[in-house]
């Protein structure tokens, strides 16, 4: 949210103040153009932006810190991930985990293997899956060409947006079709195997609109050293259609979607006691598929000058299945599968269903300049079915309201104000309050203080599973939850400095912060752990056994991030974050996964009309004492077809500066310099 | 007594014939009935209206309203023509095809005044656009040199009519700079691509200084305007005139010109605009509640 920030109230409440006043000026713009159908401007609706009131509001009056991701920068980035452009977010993380199609994407770590504390929406639609609460990156059924901006409310904001709102809000909004009229194509391809083909086209008429993409994107992982094989990367295709409709008092926007992934993985191995144990793959590596697909429904109807009502539904499934054909030991068969297999070469499934219906109702009432109210409901369904987590189906139900207020009782002070109360059936009932204060000094500079309370409320698998694997349709002893966990609970305190210089193009953001953890799980559930501990109070190796539930401690993160954006005026865009982390715990299992420092820079050169120059740069130290970093050069000249029609033609190269591994040991490789080549052509 | 009888006998035959007054509007019925009785009142004659333009003989005057009358009455009517709701630009290019003299009540404001307003309170000195209908600027390099008199960088995006084309160009302009401007322009601007044009600058957050002040009620910027008695007036002023010596005065904008900020956007891009009295005497534009305010 920059000065960004949104407008459509700014829409609203311009009409709301002006429409009584409209002259016979007003009447005419061009010929056929009338102050009916001029006033209904006024009344549509604006797509709204995150922002942590869920409102509009100017950057300079926000009480949470915020990033913004703007349209120019996505593309003048040339990031080839939507994950990867979090990359300039202060204090994120982005890399693969155990696999390419594995990504994690923290902000202030605390956990690798599954990140799950943070609120990631796509258009409004809430995308992280109901078993294990955290996002599936790479199976998102969206290409970064399909990005218009990307903001994250740094910090927890569960106030608004609920209980994984833990350590940040991720909101993602898709380009329309007005913005992409026409079409576009796009290939890219690096000197390693990875690449990407992506395609769009969008059609406007007077009151309906349509855009569609596809994408294909290969990416190759990592090579692995001459002791480290790796079998990593994956592919992913995906296809989108948005259809909006404007009327006289409303919009509709239909949008449907899907993505396939299908990924190679790691062979397993398994340690049974001290043992670990090679298991013989003798066809063809492991590999993962993936299918998920939506259907979103907003409607918004503005029922009067400074009332709005929003209904957003939503339906999405996924399919996972990770199959790994392989021999197994006979000593697992006695060990885990009770000597019932006969046939020790087979598949071994691991499998994950899910479904989410979602239905929310906003309302948005906003009386005047100084007082706006936001009020909301929802009611989701959540469904996952896995033979491998839960031996069957599990339904979870939530209902939720939120209430946020934002007020302004002189020129300089704002207060926010807002909660959210949460009842699930799996988790009971939780209350996350927030407040806010933030001081203007001018239009163009404010300092802020927020205090901010959330919970990450346990998911369908904490408390719900009954954990087996598959193997030839028989199914290995299980371990189950009993008590499953509490609720991990984070109170932060923010206080931040924003300020914007019109004249440079420059704006800057400083934010220090202390953020108390309590009840936070470090370590993750291990099925082979709950079996070894199954057995040995049982001395038996038939039995079932409870599910060994991770460790959990408190402590506390503190620390400062910066953010600085440069625009010249001849068109240099600059941007360079900085964070720094004290983590205050003696648990190496937390204080291998937050970094000590973060940074980013991006710079880009436009040399002449048609040369561009760019360069980035990407830093992580300190998880666990490993430093990244990756510097990037890329040169793109513009050949003009006609007056709106454009090929890009471009190459460069990315070099890593360290010889070190990156999250997990085995993310290495020999070479790991890369050359790529992309061209572009829009018409 | 005689002499005077004589005095007032001589000046009611000096006087040319009263000139019959023709209202012409290309559609808007109501809108159209609306101002002829405005135009009526004023004028304390008849204005016809809804006549074709073959019944206007040499000596009367047609009001055109809007760009396409205006193209109508001066390739098909006899008389001369006076026009509204055209831009300056608008007319500059249709006016050659007069058959007769012809004049005009810019609406908007000059994009000299603009710019000039624009560079008192836009810090932000990377470039500006311009956004327009091609036709409309015979010499483009005329708007650059406004520009730079004012310290401000102004790039140009022209189009052809054809609305995609058009939406794409704008879409260039906003991903260029941060603040695009449009001229007064009824080729381009229906109310359908007025609207796209405005929710096109929310997506992208970028801001429009359009030609009117609708649009700035809607979401733009900032726009420079003139209500529609200053107008009505003007053309009253222009028919007496031309009653008076046959000839038409020269096409210029109304006094007073208003203007017309969105505060929200003011505040939410932190602007700090310059006071009603500079505007006033610096660029002759008074608020919108009225030049008294800009005064007193």
């Amino acid at each position: 949210m920059s000065k960004t920030l949104p407008i459509a109230f700014s829409v609203l409440f311009a009409a709301t103040c002006a429409a009584d006043t409209l002259s016979m000026e007003d009447m005419f713009i061009g010929d056929g153009l009338s102050l009916d159908n001029m006033s209904d401007l006024a009344l549509q609706d604006i797509p709204m932006v995150v922002t942590p009131a869920k409102l509009s509001q100017p950057r300079v009056e926000v009480s949470s810190t915020i990033s913004v991701l703007d349209s120019e920068f996505i593309r003048r980035s040339n990031a080839q991930t939507v994950e990867e452009l979090l990359q300039y977010v202060p204090g994120f993380i982005v890399g693969p985990y155990d696999s390419s199609s594995s990504k994690v994407v923290a902000y202030h770590g605390t956990q690798l293997d599954r990140f799950r504390r943070m609120q990631v929406l796509i258009n409004g639609r809430s995308v992280y899956s109901s078993a294990y609460a955290g996002v599936n990156w790479a199976m998102l059924p969206l290409a970064v060409d399909d990005v218009e901006r990307i903001e994250v409310n740094r910090g927890p904001n569960a106030a608004v947006y609920g209980a994984n709102s833990f350590l940040g809000v991720i909101n993602i909004i898709t380009r329309s079709p007005l913005e992409t009229v026409g079409g576009k194509a796009k290939y890219f391809s690096n000197d390693a195997g990875g690449r990407s083909l992506y395609g769009q086209y969008s059609v406007v008429g007077d009151q309906w609109s349509l855009r569609a993409s596809a994408s294909q994107t290969v990416e190759e992982g990592y090579d692995g050293t001459d002791d480290i094989v790796r079998n990593d990367g994956h592919q992913k295709n995906t296809a989108n259609i948005l259809i909006n409709h404007t009327g006289r008092y409303s919009t509709t926007d239909i949008e449907f979607g899907g993505s396939q992934l299908a990924g190679e993985l790691d062979k397993l191995s398994v340690k049974i006691g001290n043992k670990k144990i090679p298991l013989t793959y003798p066809k063809s590596a492991p590999l993962r598929d993936v299918e998920r697909s939506f259907v979103s429904l907003v409607h918004s109807v503005q029922t009067s000058r400074d009332h709005e009502l929003k209904a957003q539904f939503t339906y999405e499934e996924s399919r996972w299945v990770d199959k790994h054909h392989l021999e197994l030991p006979q000593d697992i068969n006695l060990g885990l599968f009770k000597g019932e297999l006969t046939d020790l070469t087979g598949d071994l499934l691991i499998d994950l269903d899910e479904q989410r219906q979602d239905l929310e109702i906003q309302s948005s009432w906003v009386p005047s300049s100084s007082f706006s109210w936001v009020n909301s409901a929802l009611y989701r369904i959540d469904k996952a079915y896995s033979k491998t987590y839960f031996n069957g189906e599990y339904t979870e139900n939530l209902l939720r309201t939120s209430s946020v207020m934002s007020v302004k009782p002189s020129d300089q002070l704002v207060v926010n104000l807002g909660g959210m109360w949460e009842k699930s059936k799996l988790s009971g009932e939780y209350w996350s309050p927030q407040a806010g204060v933030t001081w203007l000094f001018s239009p163009s500079n404010s300092v802020r203080a927020n205090v901010s309370k959330a919970y990450r409320t346990p998911d369908l698998f904490d408390q719900e599973a009954d954990w087996s694997y598959v193997f030839n349709d028989v199914r290995s002893r299980s371990v189950y939850a009993v008590n499953g966990e509490q609720a991990e609970e984070i109170t932060s305190y923010e206080i931040g400095y924003f300020h914007d210089l019109p004249a440079y193009g420059l704006s800057f953001d400083l934010m220090v912060y202390r953020e108390v953890f309590d009840g936070m799980v470090v370590s993750g559930k291990n099925y082979l752990n709950s079996i070894d501990s199954a057995t040995k109070q049982s001395m038996s190796y038939d039995s079932t056994g409870v599910l060994v539930e991770g460790d959990t401690i408190d402590f506390i993160i503190e620390g400062a991030e910066l953010e600085v954006d440069w625009r010249s005026p001849t068109g240099i865009l600059a941007r360079l974050t900085y964070a720094t982390q004290n983590t205050q715990t003696d648990e190496n299992a937390t204080l291998n996964t937050v970094p000590i420092n973060t940074a980013s820079v991006l710079f880009s050169y436009p040399v002449t009309d048609k040369w561009q120059l760019s360069t980035s740069y990407y830093y992580v130290y300190g998880m666990p004492d490993w430093v990244y970093k990756n510097v990037n050069l890329w040169a793109s000249y513009q050949f003009k077809l006609g007056r709106t029609s454009y090929f890009d033609l471009g190459f460069g190269g990315s070099k890593r500066l360290d010889k070190e591994p990156y999250i997990i040991t085995e993310n290495i490789s020999d070479d790991k310099d890369r050359l790529y080549a992309f061209a572009n052509v829009t018409f | 007594m005689k002499r005077i009888f004589a005095f007032i006998i001589g000046l009611v035959f000096a006087l040319p014939v009263t000139a019959s007054v023709f209202l012409h509007h290309d559609g808007q019925g109501t809108v159209t009935r609306m101002l002829a009785m405005q135009l009526e009142s004023m004028l304390g004659q008849q204005v016809l209206v809804g006549q074709p333009l073959s019944a206007v003989t040499e000596g009367d005057v047609v009001v055109a309203i809007g760009k396409s009358s205006l193209q109508q009455a001066c390739e098909a009517s006899k008389g001369s023509v006076v026009a509204m709701f055209v831009g300056e630009e608008e007319f500059r290019l249709f006016e050659k095809s007069c058959r007769h003299s012809a004049s005009a009540v810019f609406s908007g404001g000059s994009l000299d005044i603009r710019l000039g307003i624009l560079a008192s309170f836009w810090e932000d000195p990377a470039p500006l656009s311009l956004f327009y209908y091609e036709p409309l600027l015979s010499d483009p390099r005329e708007v650059t040199q406004y520009a730079k008199k004012h310290g401000l960088s102004l790039r140009l995006y022209p189009t052809s009519a054809d609305k995609v084309e058009a939406l794409k160009v704008l879409q260039r302009a906003f991903t260029d700079s941060r603040l695009t401007l449009s001229l007064y322009d009824s080729t381009l601007f229906s109310s359908e691509f007025a609207r796209d044009a405005i929710r096109m600058s929310f997506h992208r957050q970028k801001l429009l200084a359009p030609h009117s002040a609708a649009m700035v009620k809607a979401g733009a910027l900032f726009a420079v305007y003139s209500d529609l008695d200053a107008k009505l007036n003007w053309v009253l002023r222009a028919i007496n005139y031309y009653q008076a010596s046959g000839q038409l005065p020269l096409a210029t904008y109304p006094t007073p010109l208003k203007i017309v900020f969105n505060p929200y956007l003011v505040k939410t891009y932190g602007l700090v605009l310059p006071t009603d009295v500079f505007l006033f005497n610096k660029f002759g534009v008074c608020p919108e509640s009225g030049c008294e305010k800009a005064l007193y």
